[in-house]
């Protein structure tokens, strides 16, 4: 397996927020990841050093490059995603393969992308640009959506599979995501598991949604039900993630309910290993 | 750009045209297409209410109906929800929908960020700011040294708090 964040696994991290920051010092955590955009206007949380100085690993997470888009990559911004990167002493950095911007106006959220074989050459053109910016290793993320494009000429996982092996990024995995996915549009996701480039993969998202309007709503709002759970177990039962992530961006919890959903993720991957172990003894 | 590019600037410019003015473009799931835009609006109105709890507390229930007329006419600008929030508090106040209550987070902000090319920059040198309104008149000044160090000053009658008052925003939805 490639060890690009750390030769052990790492454990569960948490997304660093200053509503669980609390939470998290008082954690032996070992990985969280911080939103990059934050740090754009304002240096760097003291919270967020102390955790680096306890020895955490601490990745930059970014929501802005529009890897996918259409435009050429910003190179300004994907260096300060670096410097951001330098700074903290983090040997991962990461972003999704969707586009944000277009025509010179800003979603503010990741859109989907076309699955034909121009966006797909032109994701793997943004990503070998971005990398030869950057500092640290580039690791690219599947997203939820709530709409796919007309004249899909693949599937989603080979789609990323074909921008990550081809760009030579690693893969950001988020289970919520494709269990988002699954639900929305009908996808295998342990099909899509089979196809994913597991040697490649630099760790593990997990998070929260609802479903309402008919649709599931990857809303890192909400508690992780069943089924993102029930994929970390099938992930974890192919390999060992070098680390996951639970990402909880508003509705915070109170503190047992946060330890229970940590407590939570860990079981996942320990029934995954567990059956990981029992297959290689056998 | 090379013609795959140029294709796709095209067809991701379409897409997102109708995410953010109404309309589906052919072939997609219209809803599909309506939750998403729906949810485009939503996120850019919680981000700004997260950026700027004081602004949200604010307008109370009036948030919502007034951040979607505003944001029908501006688009989310590069610089996120501190810039969003900030532009926005600049449209209330031209039609005259700014809350007195707000001045005191708008003059903080003002003193210690500033909105250059587009994005947030943390001011390095002292400075004074003003805030007024009228009926009742109210008027606020406030002095930032060179340490960064705020102090405030309020005239007029019912003067406002000259430190914004820390408060949890209104959940939106």
């Amino acid at each position: 397996m490639s060890a690009v964040l750390a030769e052990r696994s790492l454990g569960v991290g948490v997304g660093w927020r200053p509503q669980l920051a609390l939470w998290i010092d008082r954690q032996p955590l070992r990985f969280v990841e911080v939103m990059a955009e934050d740090f754009w206007s304002r240096p760097v949380a003291p919270a967020v050093e102390n955790l680096r100085e306890r020895g955490a690993t601490v990745a930059p997470h970014s929501v802005s490059l529009s890897l996918g888009g259409a435009e050429p990559v910003d190179i300004a911004a994907v260096e300060r995603l670096g410097g951001l990167a330098r700074r903290l002493g983090s040997p991962i950095v990461s972003d999704h393969a969707a586009f944000v911007r277009a025509g010179g106006r800003e979603s503010g959220h990741l859109l989907p992308l076309p699955r034909t074989q121009e966006a797909l050459d032109v994701l793997v053109e943004n990503i070998r640009t971005a990398r030869r910016h950057l500092p640290v290793p580039l690791a690219v993320e599947n997203i939820a959506t709530l709409f796919e494009w007309p004249g899909a000429e693949m599937d989603e996982a080979t789609f990323l599979r074909e921008a990550i092996t081809r760009s030579g990024a690693m893969l950001l995995l988020d289970v919520a995501n494709l269990h988002a996915n699954a639900l929305n549009h009908g996808w295998d996701s342990h099909a899509f598991l089979d196809g994913m480039p597991l040697d490649r993969l630099a760790y593990v998202h997990i998070a929260g949604g609802v479903e309402h309007d008919g649709f599931y709503h990857d809303t890192h709002a909400h508690p992780v039900p069943e089924g993102p759970l029930e994929l970390l177990t099938d992930l974890c039962s192919r390999v060992e993630p070098p680390a996951v992530l639970l990402e909880r961006d508003e509705g915070f919890p109170r503190t047992e309910e946060t330890a229970e959903e940590y407590a939570a993720i860990a079981r996942a991957v320990s029934r995954g290993n567990a059956i990981r172990e029992g297959d290689r003894v056998r | 750009m090379s013609a795959d590019r140029e294709a796709l600037a095209a067809s991701q410019s379409s897409l997102l045209d109708a995410l953010l003015d109404g309309g589906v473009p052919a072939g997609f799931d219209p809803r599909g297409v309506g939750v998403a835009a729906r949810g485009l609006l939503l996120k850019r109105r919680r981000s700004v209410a997260r950026a700027w709890p004081g602004l949200a507390l604010a307008l109370g229930q009036g948030f919502g109906p007034l951040f979607a007329a505003y944001a029908k006419k501006h688009d989310l600008p590069a610089g996120g929800a501190l810039v969003d929030g900030r532009l926005f508090a600049r449209e209330l106040k031209r039609a005259g929908n700014l809350p007195p209550e707000a001045l005191p987070y708008l003059l903080e902000f003002d003193l210690v960020r500033a909105i250059r090319g587009g994005v947030v920059v943390e001011r390095r040198l002292p400075g004074v700011r003003m805030a007024a309104m009228g009926r009742p008149f109210r008027l606020l000044i406030g002095f930032r040294n060179g340490g960064g160090r705020i102090r405030c000053f309020a005239f007029g009658r019912r003067a406002l708090p000259t430190v914004p008052p820390h408060g949890r925003a209104a959940p939106m939805e």
